[in-house]
């Protein structure tokens, strides 16, 4: 990442978490899912057989949501699932931020969402519709709903946001991209207030069959289908789709504290890097660059840094490369460092995970307790690092946490951020 | 216009109230669609409705369609076209 210059020519500003809102697997609310992290739940399950019964891999962690509670029906036809999650989730976290807008900015406010796919169901339905049932009925706002910013652009429409309105789309790093991005033009001074997170509902035949295709999901855990996704462990056979939203609040630290803002935790480090090696083949290089950029860019040494929220897919690439990357980066701190892997709960939500697991960051930071990692009974020797495995662990003295988030196609994430009593 | 209870104008109604939220009291034959919240990108799904509705096809550019009197006009002609004997076709060599 470039080194980032502020607009003024002077010192970064600090960057406020204001408002967080949950759309998951664990449920709906940013509450409800932490609590869900930290008794352990799992939202993973398997599907009916008489769901898609052509499918094999067969858990996912979806999420039990009633569009018709939250839009009405004329509405709701003009919102793909990616879009509703992504608007419910946004409401929450703007309502969280409590008199966001008293003192005005909608009109400088911006709206930053990852995405990987957008609008899939519609896509889905689109094509079997087509192909599949030779109708040439396809319903008139497939491409409004299909395309992957409405998402960003409802949320605007719907809070009357007029600052720069983007979709990031870098696979499983989506949405922390989105942070990253909005958080440079907080800190950068060139705006005050931002939406930023992502969105994904990639639970389609379709999608699940194009995953089931590239032999990365996880198996079916013969004695608890919820206990599938495995980080870490020797027994990891592979990553469990999910879907939901997550979306934050970001304002500068000033207009934050001037409005006497309940503050969660402050953003400090964006690290940006790319593989440039293979297409999925994850690198220990390229992962260990975006969580030194992250910490160089908050200027916080290793020691420093309490729990790492480890982007921990349960893949067999993923975690060991992930494992020495972090032992790269953080050398002999590796050893007392706290990593979890929450995906073991909410399984992976692609261009949403990034920003579902900062907010866990985040809440961990504010409730001063690490999630876990489940599922993780079997340790792999190559993966020897502290997992915090299968039970939450108090931790009174976290003060800085780091998320990490990387992506097929290569564009490695990590952010940072702080308790605010520092 | 026919205004009985499985004419045209009431089916049209029955759409408008049920899947886009219309009070049934301001959909008159000389009420503009706009003014019952149908905006153009919205007339483009009522038709889409309509078309299953009454088993009809509208042209790509369905014409003028600001009122719903000019609506159920375009309905009720694109009903009796549909009805009307078909030309001969060629037989097939």
């Amino acid at each position: 990442m470039c080194a980032i210059v502020p607009e003024n020519g002077g010192a970064l500003r600090r960057v406020a978490v204001t408002g967080l809102g949950v759309v998951s697997p664990l449920g709906i609310g940013a509450a409800t899912f932490f609590s869900g992290l930290v008794q352990g739940h799992s939202g993973v399950t398997r599907l009916p057989d008489e769901v898609h019964p052509r499918l094999q891999c067969r858990v996912v962690a979806p999420v039990a949501f009633d569009g018709l509670a939250h839009f009405g029906p004329a509405r709701l036809r003009m919102l793909d699932r990616v879009s509703q999650f992504a608007l419910v989730a946004a409401g929450e976290a703007i309502g969280d931020a409590g008199a966001l807008f008293e003192t005005g900015d909608r009109e400088t406010t911006g709206v930053f969402v990852g995405t990987g796919m957008g609008g899939a169901q519609t896509t889905d339905e689109g094509y079997k519709s087509f192909y599949a049932e030779h109708s040439d009925r396809v319903k008139p706002f497939s491409v409004l709903l299909a395309m992957n910013n409405a998402a960003a652009a409802w949320i605007a429409i719907d809070h009357q946001l007029l600052g720069p309105n983007l979709t990031y789309s870098s696979a499983c790093s989506s949405s922390a991209v989105a942070i990253g991005e909005a958080w440079k033009r907080i800190a950068s001074g060139e705006l005050d207030v931002a939406i930023a997170g992502g969105s994904e509902a990639p639970l389609t035949f379709g999608t699940l069959k194009a995953w089931e295709a590239l032999k990365t999901m996880a198996t079916e855990d013969p004695n608890d289908a919820s206990a599938s996704c495995k980080p870490f462990a020797k027994d990891r056979s592979g990553l469990v789709l999910g879907e939901g939203a997550a979306m934050v609040v970001l304002e500068s630290w000033d207009r934050a504290t001037k409005r006497v803002a309940r503050i969660h935790a402050e953003l400090t480090g964006y690290g940006l890097s790319t593989d440039a090696e293979h297409i999925t083949r994850p690198s220990v290089e390229g992962q260990a660059l975006a969580m030194e950029r992250a910490l160089g860019s908050a200027h916080v040494a290793p020691a420093q840094v309490g729990y790492v929220n480890a982007h921990g897919t349960a893949t067999l690439a993923n975690d060991g490369v992930e494992t020495a990357a972090i032992k790269r980066v953080f050398g002999a701190e590796a050893r007392r460092l706290p990593v979890s892997s929450t995906k073991s709960m909410h399984g992976h939500l692609l261009g949403a995970a990034g920003a579902l697991e900062f907010a866990a960051t985040v809440l961990a930071i504010e409730n001063r307790v690490i999630p876990p990692t489940r599922h993780l009974v079997n340790p792999d020797p190559e993966c020897d690092l502290d997992y915090v495995a299968e039970t939450a662990r108090p931790a009174a003295t976290l003060t800085t946490a780091m998320s990490n988030s990387f992506a097929f196609g290569g564009t490695n994430v990590s952010l940072l951020c702080r308790a605010i009593s520092l | 216009m026919n205004l009985s209870e499985d004419g045209t104008f009431e089916r049209l109604k029955r759409i408008l109230a049920n899947d886009f939220e219309v009070a049934t009291d301001i959909i008159t034959p000389t009420a503009r669609l706009d003014s019952l919240g149908i905006d153009s990108l919205a007339v483009i799904e009522v038709i889409f409705q309509l078309e299953d509705e009454f088993k009809i096809s509208f042209p790509q550019d369905p014409g003028e369609l600001s009122t719903i009197g000019s609506l159920v006009s375009a309905i009720d002609e694109l009903v009796a076209r549909q009805c009307a004997p078909s030309s001969p076709k060629t037989a097939a060599p």
